[in-house]
């Protein structure tokens, strides 16, 4: 699980820009982060289910610099790229609502060597930056996991402020008294000390890990790679 | 031998064409746009990586299904090699 966590914050660096925006979503409870080395340039990180019928299903988060490109005319761009295979079937769903604001929400419907396999992809974009949410799914299950697709992508968030997205106050400040804890070890110390492990580092996930469930597993991640940040 | 050769080179590469259409169907040739807009010639990438790495599991069974296609016609090819030498 720590192996998987440092591999993650490596994948997860641009994730928090270096004015510490972060953007996340909610995964599905129970599913597992996917590794890194699957993933193509621009996803940041993947989420991925049981495996019934030989395809899991999972979601994933990219990210991607735009420019001065409006939300229609990135989706007019990405319609394009998909309508170029013709066993892919694009259409544009709508708005959906987010934590991060308003999105557009399209479905692609193609067929592999898995079968046919349908995609929904949540497009947000905010300052220059395209963020997507892809959710795939086999086509004849993907009703099975309508719910928690919805609930990734109404999840989705920007902050600059990781704790402040914790309902509650106190839980805000219980929270940050612990992180300024680890923080404060962590100056004196390096990451692989076993008396820092020990004493503060495990101490401090298991207490994200138990007390935090309801943010999320990536504001976790996010957590922790902020909490080790040098 | 110089006969059977050939045919072991026209059938791969006959699979070769047919496996190359089952490539995963996001397999796309990202930079031939439309050129009527260059925004629209330059972006969309992240929601492609999105989806070929949704998709990524297909691309492991497509190589499977590679390396079991090759091992098929390698067996026909004995078994017709065995076949010939017992006339």
């Amino acid at each position: 699980m720590r192996l998987f966590f440092f591999a993650a914050l490596l994948t997860l660096a641009t994730l928090s820009s270096e004015a510490k925006t972060y953007s996340y979503f909610s995964p599905p409870k129970g599913w597992d982060a996917a590794s890194p080395e699957i993933a193509a340039t621009h996803v940041k990180v993947g989420f991925i289910g049981p495996n019934k019928k030989g395809f899991s299903p999972s979601v994933n988060l990219a990210t991607e610099d735009v420019g001065d490109i409006t939300l229609e005319g990135y989706i007019k761009a990405v319609k394009a790229i998909y309508e170029r295979n013709p066993q892919n079937r694009w259409r544009q769903l709508g708005k959906i609502r987010t934590q991060a604001g308003d999105s557009s929400l399209t479905e692609i419907d193609s067929k592999t060597e898995w079968g046919d396999i349908r995609l929904m992809q949540m497009i947000f974009l905010k300052d220059k930056v395209a963020y997507i949410v892809t959710a795939a799914a086999l086509k004849e299950e993907f009703g099975g996991y309508t719910r928690d697709f919805q609930r990734a992508f109404q999840s989705f968030t920007i902050t600059d402020d990781l704790f402040g997205q914790i309902p509650g106050t106190e839980r805000q400040e219980a929270l940050k008294q612990a992180f300024e804890g680890v923080r404060k070890a962590l100056a004196a110390a390096s990451i692989e000390d076993k008396d820092f492990q020990k004493e503060h580092w495990t101490p401090f996930e298991k207490k994200v890990a138990a007390e935090y469930t309801d943010m999320g597993q990536l504001w976790q991640i996010l957590l922790f790679q902020e909490t080790l940040e040098k | 031998m110089l006969l059977m050769k050939r045919i072991l080179t026209v059938c791969l590469c006959a699979f070769m064409a047919v496996a190359s259409v089952h490539v995963p169907a996001m397999e796309n040739d990202i930079t031939e746009f439309p050129e009527d807009s260059d925004q629209l010639y330059r972006v969309g990438d992240g929601a492609y990586d999105g989806s070929w790495t949704a998709l990524s599991k297909s691309l492991l069974g497509w190589g499977v299904g590679l390396g079991v296609g090759i091992g098929i016609l390698c067996a026909l090819l004995h078994q017709s090699t065995s076949s010939s030498h017992s006339h």
